[in-house]
């Protein structure tokens, strides 16, 4: 979809680079160029032939507008050079260059807004805004298309309105709080592109509108427009045909009507390999894999991803690919071939490295690019002050006398402006200071909330564990206060065997106060150490009394707020696991985490009220390879696979607002993974089970 | 008198043997324990449940104390045996939950024994 979005862009573009009969007009330009004398004419003729040669031939497209661009100089025909600018920029463009295309067209709009020519301006900002689009700076992006948008409306350039619109529709469509308004500017410029019948544009944009209706679920209206969108292509053989029957495909398939959705994906891919277009054939090959596996025909869907598989391998087009292998594997796991299943998962685990590393790259490159665009402005900056220098120089020569009052005043000014930018940089400074302390105290309150909510699931559970031990702490002393004074009796009577028993009895109650006052100590000792914050220290720490002791926590914590929640609870400790040196409240957080997750899984699950359903919550500790791993598994609706990815990622959360803060597994994660060098993965099996898995270094 | 405990808490029955060591003693009462709601009802089953007091816990692993109670006065009617309900939650939520489900009585922990006694008329 990406690829296909750029595209647009990249036509909107290059709109004057007619392509044909392209061979046959170079040719009489050159005729044209060898004739001419050292004049405009020759400038224009040079624009012509970058015009024509930039797209399929840069290099000589970049020589011709080099050229003009000189000759222009040298002639001060500033919109000859302005024009030239342009296509050099476009000549970046191509090649990727950001920073390069940037300072070509803004030279090119500044030439163009020094002689006032709307319809330049107009023309170059939409290509900067293009430019913004295409490095993600969506606010950048939006500044420059709405420049455009304005002046192609004064013009009455109807093109350049509705290129314009899209453009900006597909920026909105990008994120999901604009898509609304996205579909408003697309609207307008299907409108507009009916109103100048270019049948590209109309094509392009019932495209566009289909898949703006289809990242809204709304599958209908997205059929409509794709099925608009292939009608006024004629079926033409071209790219985008290939795209709108595949989406066609996919709306049928998400509606259950596979038959139509398999012929249109057929017929999709039919047309890309008649095209022999690589990444469309596997493109168009994985929709109808899905399809096939949506609709349960298992062996086609195996055969049609396989083929995907190959073709976009060979396309190294890695988000495809990760999709495709995700396919491949769900099938040969549903086929029982586990040792094919694991090669897929395997290497469905690459790719997504390589999705991750090449979105860092990205990142990297549009860092570097603003780290650029700071620095030329600088540079901007002290040219400016340059020039303001030179012209005091010559202004003294001539009138010296009050060239000097004038150069003072100026020298005044000057330092009155240096000193007003400095003071603004230095208030920018301060205010940017500021923003970073409060960010930072944002994130520790969230830490905090996050520790207070886990606390407040806690505290009712830790009520009823402090009054059961006191409960015994009471009575057992209260009881050995009679027995007391009964032994009193039988020495007094002389019957010290008597004496003797009531004493082993009174032993045995202190025994058990003293255990139950233990057992209120550390409850109260974890609650402490739960809601501190700051870093813990590592201690030898029994994390199999751990893990029982907020099991029971957990469990009468969600008891207290429910009292009709009930579930079996399995624990299985490995007695080798001994003590392992951990930062106990820490560990704890994670492991309380993992515990009320489940519970409220299996309840979730309860209350779909499925007979036969008996809720279960398990935890297991081992000792393997000298590491030690803890097994947190309910056997509630399981984790959907969708949201897999997501669940460690903070503020997310599936339950409803206000019942999670979403940060509950973001910070186990840090906390096992930094905190301790160890691991923390999930597995799941939709509608039967989650199981948690927490491996930490002994 | 026999009088059934349900705690899931192991040292209940030790603490009720000494509390109540002299009533025993005297074969004034009789207490069976159960350390489950499962475990009473299969003891209510195999014995007579006439003439027994139950005395239970609400929150246990397993089948809770509500649960237990609202079984017991399903089961067995005309006349059903006296249930009194002792937890570690004293709130209303809780207490109006068991008196709904018809427990005769409600008692909160730690337990006060001489009210206990004074409540089981001994």
């Amino acid at each position: 979809m990406l690829k296909y979005r750029i595209l647009i862009v990249v036509t909107a573009i290059c709109i004057y680079s007619g392509s044909l009969a392209q061979g046959k007009k170079t040719d009489s330009l050159k005729s044209v160029l060898a004739k001419s004398a050292e004049d405009t004419s020759k400038v224009n003729t040079l624009i012509a032939l970058s015009k024509a040669l930039i797209n399929s031939f840069p290099d000589e497209g970049l020589a011709y507008a080099t050229k003009a661009r000189d000759l222009a100089k040298n002639l001060r025909f500033v919109k000859g050079e302005a024009y030239a600018y342009k296509y050099i920029g476009i000549y970046y463009y191509n090649s990727s260059k950001n920073t390069e295309t940037l300072d070509n067209w803004l030279t090119a709009l500044n030439l163009f807004k020094s002689i006032d020519d709307k319809l330049g301006i107009s023309n170059i900002s939409n290509n900067i805004g293009a430019l913004y689009d295409r490095s993600a700076d969506d606010a950048k992006a939006l500044e420059y298309y709405l420049q455009s948008l304005k002046l192609s409306e004064e013009l009455g350039d109807k093109f350049r309105l509705a290129t314009v619109l899209q453009n900006i529709g597909n920026t909105y469509l990008r994120k999901k709080a604009t898509r609304p308004k996205a579909l408003e500017y697309l609207l307008r410029a299907l409108s507009v592109s009916k109103e100048i019948r270019n049948q590209d544009l109309i094509v392009t944009l019932n495209s566009n509108l289909g898949e703006a209706y289809y990242t809204l679920g709304k599958i209908d209206s997205a059929l409509f427009y794709y099925k608009t969108g292939l009608e006024a292509s004629h079926n033409s053989e071209e790219v985008t045909t290939i795209y709108i029957l595949n989406y066609i495909g996919k709306g049928y398939a998400k509606k259950g009507n596979y038959d139509l959705a398999v012929n249109y994906q057929k017929q999709s891919v039919a047309l890309a390999k008649k095209l022999k277009a690589g990444t469309d054939i596997g493109k168009s090959l994985l929709g109808l894999g899905d399809t096939y596996y949506a609709k349960g025909d298992i062996p086609a869907s195996l055969h049609a991803y396989e083929e995907a598989e190959s073709y976009l391998k060979d396309a190294d087009a890695i988000n495809d690919l990760k999709d495709t292998y995700t396919g491949l594997t769900k099938i040969y796991g549903k086929l029982n071939n586990y040792n094919k299943a694991f090669y897929y998962q395997s290497l469905l685990s690459n790719v997504k490295d390589t999705i991750y590393n090449t979105e860092t790259d990205k990142k990297l490159s549009s860092l570097q690019f603003d780290f650029d665009m700071t620095k030329k402005e600088s540079q901007i900056n002290l040219l400016t002050k340059d020039k303001a220098l030179k012209e005091l120089d010559l202004q003294k020569q001539k009138n010296t006398k009050n060239a000097f009052a004038i150069g003072f005043a100026v020298i005044l000014l000057f330092s009155f402006v240096t000193f007003r930018n400095y003071k603004q940089k230095q208030k920018a400074n301060h205010e940017l200071e500021q923003t970073l302390d409060n960010l930072k105290s944002t994130q520790s309150q969230l830490i905090h909330a996050e520790k207070m909510a886990s606390l407040g699931e806690l505290t009712a559970g830790i009520a009823h564990e402090i009054q059961n031990p006191l409960n015994f702490v009471n009575n057992f002393s209260e009881v050995n206060k009679e027995l007391l004074e009964e032994m009193k009796d039988e020495i007094d009577k002389g019957n010290l065997d008597d004496a003797k028993a009531i004493a082993n009895d009174v032993i045995d109650n202190e025994t058990k106060i003293n255990h139950h006052g233990k057992r209120a100590d550390s409850i109260v000792k974890g609650m402490l150490q739960h809601s501190r914050t700051g870093s813990g220290v590592k201690e030898p720490t029994d994390i199999n009394a751990l893990a029982e002791e907020y099991l029971r926590l957990g469990f009468h914590g969600l008891r207290a707020k429910d009292n009709c929640f009930n579930t079996n609870m399995i624990t299985d400790y490995d007695q080798s696991v001994g003590l392992i040196n951990v930062i106990p409240q820490d560990i704890a957080r994670v492991l309380l985490n993992l515990i009320t997750n489940a519970f409220y899984a299996v309840g979730e699950k309860k209350k779909e009220m499925k007979p036969g359903y008996e809720p279960s919550v398990s935890i297991r500790t081992k000792k393997i390879n000298g590491k030690i791993e803890i097994r947190v598994r309910d056997n509630g609706n399981g984790i959907p696979q969708n949201v897999m990815d997501k669940i460690f990622q903070p503020f997310f959360t599936t339950k409803p607002t206000g019942e999670g803060t979403g940060l509950g597994l973001s910070m186990s994660y840090d906390i096992i993974t930094k905190g301790h060098g160890g691991k923390l993965t999930a597995t799941t099996k939709e509608g039967e089970y989650a199981e948690f898995c927490l491996i930490l270094p002994a | 008198m026999k009088f059934l405990v349900v705690d899931d808490e192991m040292d209940v029955e030790a603490l009720f043997k000494q509390r109540f060591r002299k009533e025993i003693k005297e074969g004034q009462v009789d207490f069976v324990f159960a350390t489950s709601g499962e475990l009473a009802l299969e003891y209510l089953n195999e014995n007579h449940h006439e003439g027994v007091l139950i005395l239970s816990d609400i929150n246990m692993p397993g089948m809770s104390g509500l649960e237990l109670l609202g079984k017991i006065k399903q089961k067995y009617s005309a006349p059903s045996p006296t249930v009194m309900m002792i937890t570690a939650y004293g709130d209303s939520e809780n207490y109006n939950q068991a008196m709904k489900l018809g427990a005769d009585d409600f008692l909160t922990k730690p337990v006060d024994f001489t009210l206990l006694r004074e409540k089981l008329r001994l």
